[in-house]
């Protein structure tokens, strides 16, 4: 019994005896240790005898053409390489670049556009808030207003001579200078208004006599302050030669 | 039971004159001599006389107790048969046929034929189909082309122990579908172990 044992069935198993053997590839004294063994052991003539089969069963079907890459009924194989690998090769070559740009615009351009849209909001709405003061301002100037402050300017003689005081109501939006401008050539005029201490406050060119032949001003009434001014009336073209000097006190209630 | 009797037993129910055991005795031997001889002879009218010489100069030899040691009876069998082959292979030369298998004539039917029929055909069928294109290149490298299992796992982008595991895995499929078609065909068995 120890011969046909001999071999015992790891090596038959790692060195694949039975489907050598049954290919005639064995050699001589591994052949015939394996019939040794196989007539001693029912399990390993077993398997030799589906081993045969199994070649044979191959070797017809590969005379038959049954093992050719493309065998009838199992077209869905060709099909898939045929072109749906490249298909679909080319979609996911397609996905990923779209996803590489999506990615590099996301981490890349997007905080650039981010920035870009919020400088542009925000000159959007200094454009709107610049709108609506220049709304707000056309609208004053075309509304009707009532009660209008007015001051007829008195020149000054002396320093004692009390200042033109004129009281600026809330809400008034103008305030209206009269000022009687002694005969003369001249008809061109110009009027300067600074504060007390000599900062300059409006400047006004071309004043043209009215009918009644003084000169009328209208002030915006936001830029005078409550205080005391000082208002020059000089001749225009130059060289200006000061006409008349007036003083005059805003008053708020 | 007889048939369950192990070599040495067998041998010594045979010399105490018991026939169930030479009935046994040749159950147990007859399909393994008998491949040997086809797969060897290649013509199986030559295996059955093979196989019929085989077991009469066995029971001769344990009836004449000329077996040294019961316990080597298969070897005893084995060595009989390969005796009786190298016979034949010599009548065949004096006869002017060819002696060895391997140098046999191309029209001499192969012993792989006696083991193909429409039912290892059906299996192999059904295994082919469950394989994927590559692996039927792969078996029929192997199995029809004879390349060397380097050489295909080259051609095949494949590592030579994948090779391994794909014939192991075919051959599996078909020892299943060949079985579950054996069993509905029992009575119906493979002309290996024709008497």
């Amino acid at each position: 019994m120890k011969y046909h044992l001999a071999m015992m069935h790891p090596q038959i198993e790692d060195e694949e005896i039975i489907e050598r053997y049954v290919r005639k590839q064995l050699a001589e004294e591994e052949r015939k240790a394996f019939e040794e063994h196989f007539f001693g052991c029912n399990d390993c003539f077993e398997k030799l005898q589906v081993a045969e089969r199994f070649v044979a069963g191959l070797r017809d079907a590969a005379r038959r053409g049954l093992l050719a890459r493309e065998v009838e009924g199992t077209s869905r194989g060709s099909i898939w390489r045929g072109w749906l690998v490249p298909a679909f090769g080319v979609s996911v070559c397609a996905a990923l670049v779209l996803a590489a740009f999506s990615g590099w615009l996301y981490f890349s351009q997007m905080p650039k556009l981010r920035e870009q849209l919020s400088r542009s909001a925000e000159d959007l709405r200094a454009q709107q808030a610049a709108r609506a003061e220049l709304e707000h301002q056309m609208t004053s100037s075309i509304q009707a207003e009532a009660n209008l402050p007015l001051v007829m300017l008195q020149a000054e003689r002396d320093v004692q001579t009390a200042p033109n005081e004129v009281s600026i109501p809330a809400g008034a939006k103008r305030l209206v200078l009269w000022v009687d401008v002694p005969a003369g050539k001249s008809n061109s005029f110009r009027l300067q208004l600074d504060t007390a201490d000599n900062r300059p406050v409006e400047t006004l060119d071309n004043l043209q006599r009215n009918s009644y032949g003084a000169l009328a001003v209208s002030l915006p009434a936001e830029t005078l302050q409550p205080g005391d001014y000082r208002i020059k009336l000089t001749v225009e073209p130059p060289p200006s030669s000061l006409l008349a000097e007036y003083r005059l006190r805003i008053r708020r209630p | 039971m007889v048939s369950a009797l192990g070599d040495a037993e067998l041998v010594t129910s045979i010399q105490n004159g018991q026939t169930d055991a030479e009935a046994a005795l040749y159950e147990k031997y007859a399909a393994k001599v008998y491949y040997l001889a086809l797969r060897e002879s290649r013509l199986p009218h030559d295996a059955e006389d093979v196989r019929a010489e085989t077991f009469l100069r066995v029971l001769q030899a344990i009836r004449g107790k000329s077996l040294r040691s019961p316990d080597a009876l298969a070897s005893f069998i084995l060595g009989t048969t390969r005796n009786i082959l190298h016979e034949l292979f010599q009548r065949r030369k004096q006869a002017g046929k060819t002696k060895e298998p391997e140098a046999a004539d191309l029209s001499t039917p192969s012993h792989e034929e006696q083991f193909l029929d429409s039912e290892v055909q059906h299996a192999i069928e059904r295994t082919i189909v469950r394989l994927k294109p590559r692996e039927r290149d792969l078996l029929r490298m192997h199995f029809y082309e004879e390349l060397p299992t380097q050489e295909i796992a080259r051609r095949a982008g494949i590592a030579p122990e994948r090779v391994r595991l794909i014939k192991s895995r075919a051959l599996k499929h078909f020892r299943e579908f060949y079985w579950r078609l054996d069993r509905a065909s029992a009575p119906k068995k493979i002309d290996t172990q024709r008497r």
